[in-house]
């Protein structure tokens, strides 16, 4: 065996571990990953249920009854409901394709309170 | 030599006693391993393991927010299920001097009565691996309880598990009593088998097929130090289908904060409101008061008198309409004339005829009719504004004169009276519309000569609140029979399993558009000056609608102090955006000074309605179409031409 060979052996054996090696630290990454997954899962679960109660609880705080209550104290008794012909809906992406003089006519209705 | 030859042989033989000792393990590992091995795998994991039930999310109620035009949809809940707590203590696993010491410091965090205290402790005691000792804890508690515990059972070496929480969801409202008694609920222990709710009633009932979910499977490993919300799902739970409901949140708690106000201003024992879009059938609030609490249900139903509340008024009990019933009558008297017309014959009446009603006796009666004052002549306009009863009975008169009481009795059926209007409401009541011929339990006729004069005002006919809504909706919407309806839409995992606009409806056109705006315009002169009920004229918009008193039926017997005073209306009246009916059940007979007897509709329920109609157009950006109050005139008019006839 010349050390032609010898050399060629070598690298290839080197190539072939290498890829082997990376492929093994690409299962284990995989693996890793697939073992924080249910884990990921419970935490994904138990923040829907966080959101669900905190919703449950601005619902609280934003009830009908409390917004009705808002709207006859005097900081908030100049909002009233507009009328639906005040009202301009913008269909989606519409905004976006106005031109500068079309926007300075445009009006933009705030929503009164309670209107989510 | 020969000694070598007999060990050889022994050595043999042992060799070969072995091998088949070893051959025999083989067959053995095979058998256990590979023939039965999930049988040995199936035990194995049964002691290893265990499988335990993962709770659902039931369904939810969601408000109709599409009714606000140009406004984002977004969902809001009535009712939603909350993740809750429910603590348990393995009694077993923990040392009897601990007992008393881990007792009373969970007693300090869960903060309860002196009485449960007692019972609290005595579960500590208890021979039991498993005892519940609390439920529906708060998040944090559990975590005070857990951060407490951790520490205490290391300190003193008890097992950790001896303490244990199981979540699971408890039904909550955002908005506490709002839409109580429709909601209503579900009892406070589920199913222990199935893991299912099990509801009280109302539309917790009537969509429990829906909202139920499926339970999900979770697998653990035994062992006091494994905890019991670790494992692994092998099952995920299904939650339960979303219902969408016609009824506005908004909506819902004007109704209920103006009907309150009107019920404790009338000293009444209570009331409902319906309102219901015409043009779809959708009902947009469903009001009562006394209010329903679901989450002190159980009072209710402990008290017979609170009992009384729990039910759906508007769509369960039925009631003798009274003089509201006085729209139908004219609705069926232009039928009549459309009917007359078709076959060529002379109309039934004009609404501008000039009609004399000085006569109050009509055939079959004992007793003659009577108005609230002598008119010498009215027509249409002028009878639904004082509210003759002469007039309509007289119209009636002229229907099965000519028609015939079948056929009055017919339309009176066409108008949804006397069958279900089928709204998703449990328990819903059919009314009744007498049968010529049938008798009552009494053994007197239901349907006898004077039968047809009553039902013309409102008596001797027994209706809901829903289906005279729903009649009331036909003449607002230009003679449409439309099917009420509770639900927009079902929704699971995203995938729509019914869509109210898509399913398929038989809508019924009962009149021609011309009645239906004739009576429309007689309807307005009610609520003006010289009308029955002026406090239900809205500001800025106009409106129409009919007021009614009924006495109600006590032991058998018309009750002259107890009665259901009624108005339903629509507003505006040129293009009813919705029909509104309020009821109030036992009004205090009291005068008051500029209104009249407290017990009229046109006293304690119009102005409940002039309330809720207001603030419901302008929350629904309806803008205000009687400015300058151009009705006034109208009703001017109808005033100078009654002073000529009934000078």
């Amino acid at each position: 065996m010349n050390i032609k060979s010898i050399i060629r052996m070598v690298l290839s054996l080197t190539v072939c571990m290498t890829s082997i090696f990376s492929y093994v630290f690409l299962q284990n990454a995989v693996t890793r990953l697939k073992i924080q997954i249910p884990k990921i899962e419970k935490q994904l679960l138990a923040i829907n249920d966080e959101i669900s109660h905190l919703q449950y609880e601005v619902d609280q705080f934003e009830s009908p009854d409390r917004l009705m209550d808002l709207a006859c104290h005097p900081d908030f008794s100049h909002l009233k409901h507009p009328y639906l012909k005040d009202i301009k809906t913008v269909p989606e992406g519409f905004a976006l394709t106005l031109k500068k003089e079309e926007k300075a006519n445009t009006k933009i209705v705030a929503l009164p309170i309670g209107k989510r | 030599m020969k000694t070598d030859h007999t060990d050889r042989k022994r050595l043999a033989i042992i060799a070969i006693f072995l091998l088949s000792l070893y051959v025999l393990l083989i067959i053995q590992f095979y058998r256990i391993q590979i023939i039965q091995g999930t049988k040995w795998t199936q035990y194995a994991l049964a002691q290893h393991q265990t499988t335990l039930k993962e709770s659902f999310r039931r369904g939810s109620f969601y408000s109709n927010t599409s009714i606000k035009k140009g406004h984002p949809e977004e969902d809001q809940p009535f009712v939603l299920d909350i993740m809750k707590f429910h603590l348990f203590i393995d009694p077993e696993s923990i040392p009897k001097k601990h007992k008393a010491e881990a007792a009373k410091k969970i007693l300090q965090f869960l903060a309860i009565e002196n009485e449960n205290k007692e019972r609290i402790t005595k579960e500590f005691y208890r021979k039991s691996r498993s005892r519940k000792i609390s439920t529906w804890l708060e998040k944090s508690v559990k975590e005070q309880i857990q951060s407490w515990w951790k520490d205490y059972a290391k300190q003193n070496k008890i097992p950790s598990n001896a303490i244990f929480f199981q979540k699971d969801y408890q039904r909550s409202y955002p908005f506490k009593t709002l839409l109580g008694q429709v909601l209503q609920t579900v009892q406070e222990e589920k199913d222990q088998t199935t893991m299912q709710a099990i509801p009280i009633g109302g539309l917790e009932l009537s969509f429990n097929k829906y909202l139920k979910g499926k339970s999900g499977k979770r697998q653990i490993l035994r062992s006091p130090l494994n905890p019991i919300d670790s494992g692994k799902v092998i099952d995920p739970p299904v939650d339960g289908a979303d219902i969408y409901l016609t009824i506005n949140h908004y909506l819902q708690a004007i109704a209920e904060a103006e009907l309150k106000k009107g019920v404790i201003n009338a000293e009444a024992k209570g009331g409902w409101a319906i309102m219901l879009d015409p043009k779809n059938g959708h009902i947009l609030a469903l009001a009562q008061y006394p209010f329903f609490n679901p989450e002190k249900y159980k009072d209710y139903f402990n008290n017979p008198e609170m009992t009384e509340h729990v039910k759906i008024k508007s769509a369960c009990d039925v009631f003798e309409p009274g003089s509201i019933f006085k729209m139908i009558t004219a609705s069926i008297a232009f039928m009549a004339n459309e009917e007359l017309e078709r076959k060529g014959e002379d109309p039934l009446f004009s609404p501008d005829e000039k009609m004399r009603t000085t006569n109050g006796f009509f055939p079959g009666r004992v007793l003659p009719l009577k108005d609230g004052r002598l008119h010498k002549f009215l027509n249409l306009d002028m009878a639904m504004q004082k509210s003759s009863n002469i007039y309509f009975a007289e119209l009636v008169k002229r229907i099965t004169d000519r028609l015939g009481d079948n056929w009055y009795r017919e339309k009176l059926l066409q108008f949804g009276f006397g069958r279900k209007a089928n709204v998703q409401i449990p328990s819903e009541s059919f009314g009744l519309v007498p049968t010529p011929g049938k008798l009552h339990p009494n053994g007197k006729l239901e349907w006898s000569k004077p039968t047809p004069y009553s039902i013309a005002i409102g008596h001797n006919i027994l209706v809901t609140s829903l289906q005279m809504a729903r009649a009331a909706a036909a003449i607002a919407n230009g003679g449409y029979l439309i099917e009420p309806t509770i639900c927009r839409k079902i929704v699971q995992g995203g995938k729509v399993l019914y869509d109210h606009r898509k399913n398929k409806k038989i809508i019924y056109k009962i009149m021609s558009k011309n009645s239906t705006d004739r009576i429309l315009k007689s309807l307005r002169c009610v609520t003006k000056y010289r009308g029955t009920s002026p406090l239900a004229d809205l500001d800025g918009y106009s409106q129409g609608g009919k007021s009614g008193t009924s006495e109600k039926v006590i032991n058998g017997k018309y009750s002259k102090n107890q009665n259901i005073s009624s108005f339903l209306g629509f507003a505006p009246s040129y293009n009813p955006r919705f029909v509104l009916l309020i009821s109030i059940d036992e009004p205090k007979v009291k005068w008051i000074k500029g209104a009249g007897k407290n017990t009229l509709g046109g006293v304690c329920a119009a102005p409940i309605f002039k309330e809720v109609a207001q603030r419901a157009l302008a929350y629904l950006g309806v803008e205000p179409d009687d400015l300058a109050n151009e009705t006034k005139d109208e009703s001017q008019m109808l005033i100078n031409l009654y002073n000529d006839w009934n000078q």
